[in-house]
């Protein structure tokens, strides 16, 4: 029997199980996570189709009906962003294949799927404390994977990460101990069709307290000095996971507690104006870096705060614009730092100038990388324009005009770091450096991955309608509160 | 100076924030509806005499194996960071004393025993299989204090703990198949207050126990300071 | 002697006040130690004292006026539960809570082991990257 429990217990046991297959051959680990991430993938695609129907598929645990006892929640919403954050681990697994990873090999692999099923736990679950409990998987697992290198510099990130990240959630479980000792339940649906009852002063609290806590994650502004550090510190397939995955997981948690379970309207301002504080100032940090990878961290940033706008606007187009460039900007990122890793190969510095002249050194891979590149800066023809312009018409749509006008200045200034960036690439005078570079065609591997997450950019930016009719669900089933409370609630038990 | 008028400020404000936002949670009413259904259930649906084992294990099943993962994950990044720093640091300077070495040689069975006891008998008592297995690996430490020689197989807590892990999910998989709900309870509940009795609820303590006990050991061994060595 | 300690410390004399207000107390220190101390052990004592503050409060949360724990073992608990039992989810809670802690803490003694292995002290001041 297909049920989506098994998106978490399939790799759940392949992690414990790494340290036997080591024994076998030492090799064997190395290709774990993509078995782990295959069976993962085939079980969505198995999926997926029934929720065309059904709306969404809830399944209890233990046998206990919601209320009592923790559901997964496989609805469009919550399954989207599963699906980005399988597709994201198998090529990050893929890359893996070339890759030399940080001693000891086995616990990297083991650790590598850990915070992937933390994630996808995160936006399956339809418990709030259950949540918690996932959310501490996916951060645990990074803290240890931003330290694993084990020089000073990766130390001091990881340090830094877990301090934010561990306050962060500890003030999330204050915040369901409140929800908790107000209303006396941990089912998601059910606390959001009590809510009414809560004293509005507790209930204020407890959002702020739960923003706070996903907002480390989600990199939201005043808690996200630990983005820069990390991506720097990390090795890359786990940077590639830290944007496309983490960072997934925390912005779906934000939209799920506000939308489902608070109902949003009155806290609707609160992600607007984080949005854009976060928007403006990573944009404007990429401008003055040097290090690409802490460039495309505080791009990062940028995109995560375009992400949040478009879920505080609260409005379809706006969400479906959300959701879909969640899914670009996880592909796009993910493109652009393995292309980088493997850039970097045999090179050694991570600074612009030492990369200057690479299009011509490596041209495939700064092709694939540019492929990114223009779809994070949504040009027409790729897919991250269309997710854009939706965004920008939902904020528009609902009388958003000055956020509207500040994203849209956040994204010109994109333009000027990222032409920058092409521009050292693609410069006809060739670094020094790049003279030990291992070249690109030892990665066939990585390449043939990427090639097919470039592919999948330009196909979604020629005819996105395929995805964006999917999404269209997910973001209706995000906006309808009641429709997600009555199936949990009252039946579609599984 | 003003560093510290500046953070005294804010805690003054964080204070008064959490202090005004504690107080008007009520405190010790009745106010659950999930709980007294736990209350009024956990005898007839599951056979466990204690409702927070019964809470931990089935109806809240999930969160334990979260939990579980989580200190694996402990254990494994731990292992992880402080891989081949291990020569750089410092060493024992005093031997234990013959009071710590005599009294180990009694007291680690004694621990083990007393570990297994708390995990066996984890849905009738206050205890379970994370206090059962801090206690085993309590016993482990008395050694790396006591003989400071004394080194835990490695491949051997890999191992146990791999399996153990495992065998959690396969628990939770044979639910699965046989009554279509993961970690579903598919033994029989037995009679309330007996040793074989909760359905399934020991046997996950028993793997729990087994495996908290041989993470902790290996946590414990690779915070330990001194190297193999001396 | 151990009767009165009991009265003492019953919740009935001693009232929310105590529970409430020492979890806000251990979570303020905690917040102290994190901002102010140089120390990085003592940051990440700091951090458990807020874990503590945090759980403390989750657990009072379950407690319900002159209660006993609910260990269904006697038979007028196995009769009527509710009546006599307080509220045993918060406990099951805080088991996890306190676990997932002990897995934080370890988590960063590890690292502060590697950062003092690097620079050889354990003053933030002298770390370059984590000043703030």
């Amino acid at each position: 029997m297909v049920s989506p429990i098994l998106l978490i217990a399939i790799p759940l046991f392949m992690a414990f199980s790494v340290p036997l297959w080591g024994l076998i051959w030492k090799k064997l680990p190395q290709y774990i996570p993509f078995a782990t991430f295959s069976i993962t993938i085939a079980v969505l695609v198995k999926l997926l189709p029934q929720l065309w129907g059904r709306g969404l598929i809830s399944v209890v645990i233990a046998g206990v009906k919601p209320p009592f006892g923790i559901n997964l929640v496989f609805g469009p919403f919550g399954a989207f962003f599963a699906l980005i954050i399988q597709i994201v681990a198998l090529a990050a697994s893929i890359y893996l294949f070339e890759y030399e990873p940080p001693e000891p090999a086995e616990k990297f692999y083991m650790l590598f799927i850990l915070v992937v099923l933390g994630a996808t736990g995160m936006v399956l679950t339809g418990d709030i404390f259950n949540m918690f409990v996932f959310l501490e998987i996916t951060s645990i697992s990074s803290y240890a994977l931003t330290a694993i290198k084990k020089d000073g510099h990766s130390a001091e990130a990881g340090f830094k990460y877990l301090l934010l990240g561990s306050l962060g959630s500890t003030l999330f479980l204050f915040g369901i101990a409140l929800i908790y000792g107000s209303l006396g339940t941990l089912n998601m649906a059910d606390i959001g069709a009590r809510i009414g009852d809560m004293n509005p002063k507790l209930l204020a609290a407890a959002v702020i307290l739960i923003l706070i806590g996903m907002g480390v994650e989600a990199e939201m502004l005043p808690l996200n000095g630990w983005v820069p550090d990390a991506y720097q510190a990390a090795p890359v397939p786990v940077v590639s996971i830290f944007s496309g995955v983490v960072a997934k997981a925390g912005i779906y948690a934000l939209a799920r507690i506000l939308y489902t379970i608070i109902g949003f309207e009155s806290y609707a301002s609160l992600l607007l104006i984080f949005g854009i504080l976060t928007l403006l100032a990573g944009e404007l940090a990429a401008l003055r870096q040097k290090d690409v990878r802490r460039l495309l961290a505080y791009s990062s940033i940028g995109q995560m705060g375009l992400i949040m706008l478009a879920f505080g606007t609260v409005g379809f187009t706006a969400a479906i614009g959300g959701i879909f460039h969640a899914f670009n900007h996880a592909l796009a990122k993910a493109l652009m730092f393995f292309a980088l890793g493997i850039m970097v190969a045999g090179v050694g510095k991570w600074d612009m100038d030492s990369l200057e002249g690479i299009g011509r050194v490596k041209p495939y891979t700064t092709l694939l990388f540019t492929i990114g590149l223009l779809s994070t800066l949504g040009l027409p023809m790729f897919s991250g324009f269309w997710s854009k312009l939706l965004i920008i018409i939902g904020m528009v749509n609902a009388k958003y005009t000055v956020y509207a006008s500040l994203a849209l200045f956040g994204s010109a200034v994109e333009v000027v770091y990222f032409a920058r960036l092409l521009g050292k690439f693609y410069s006809s005078k060739i670094s020094d450096s790049l003279k030990d570079a291992i070249p690109e065609s030892k990665k066939i591997f990585s390449l043939l991955g990427m090639t097919f997450i470039a592919i999948f950019i330009l196909a979604m930016g020629i005819y996105p309608d395929a995805l964006v009719k999917w999404i269209a669900q997910g973001a209706y089933m995000l906006l309808n509160k009641a429709t997600y409370i009555g199936m949990i609630i009252g039946g579609a038990i599984q | 100076m003003i560093r510290k008028l500046f953070v005294l400020f804010l805690l003054v404000i964080v204070g008064f924030f959490l202090a005004s936002v504690v107080v008007s949670v009520p405190f010790g009413a009745e106010k659950t509806i999930v709980g007294r259904y736990y209350l009024n259930n956990t005898i007839g649906e599951t056979g466990g005499v204690n409702a927070v084992t019964s809470i931990v294990v089935l109806y809240r099943g999930f969160d334990t194996l979260g939990e579980v993962t989580v200190l694996f994950l402990a254990a494994t990044g731990l292992a992880a960071i402080l891989a081949n720093t291990r020569e750089r640091r410092k060493k024992h300077k005093e031997k234990p004393s013959l009071i710590m070495r005599v009294g180990t040689d009694y007291l680690f069975p004694a621990a083990i025993v007393f570990g297994s006891y708390i995990f066996l008998h984890g849905h009738l008592t206050p205890g379970g299989g994370f206090p059962g297995g801090v206690v085993i690996a309590s016993g482990f430490l008395m050694l790396f204090l006591a003989q400071w020689h004394y080194k835990a197989d490695e491949l051997w807590l890999k191992v146990v703990e791999s399996l153990a892990g495992m065998t959690y999910v396969l628990i939770g998989l044979i639910g699965l198949w046989k009554l279509g709900t993961f970690l579903g309870n598919f033994l029989g509940k037995g009679t309330p207050n007996m040793l074989l009795s909760a359905g399934i609820i020991p046997l996950i303590y028993i793997v729990i126990g087994i495996k908290v006990g041989s993470e902790m050991t290996g946590l414990l061994q690779n915070l330990r300071e001194t190297t193999e060595n001396e | 002697m151990s009767e009165a300690l009991r009265t003492f410390f019953s919740p009935q004399i001693l009232g929310p006040e105590i529970f409430y207000g020492s979890s806000v107390g251990l979570f303020l220190i905690g917040l102290y130690m994190i901002l102010v101390k140089k120390n990085l052990v003592k940051i990440v004592i700091g951090l458990s004292f807020i874990e503590s503050g945090v759980n403390l409060f989750l657990i009072s949360l379950g407690y319900v006026w002159g209660k006993t724990a609910p260990i269904l073992n006697k038979p007028e608990l196995m009769k009527e539960p509710v009546k006599y039992a307080v509220d045993p989810v918060p406990q099951a809670l805080v088991l996890t809570a306190i676990v997932i802690g002990v897995a934080v803490t370890a988590m960063a003694l590890s690292i502060v082991i590697v950062l003092h292995d690097k620079y050889g002290t354990l003053d933030i001041s002298k770390i370059k990257e984590l000043k703030w």
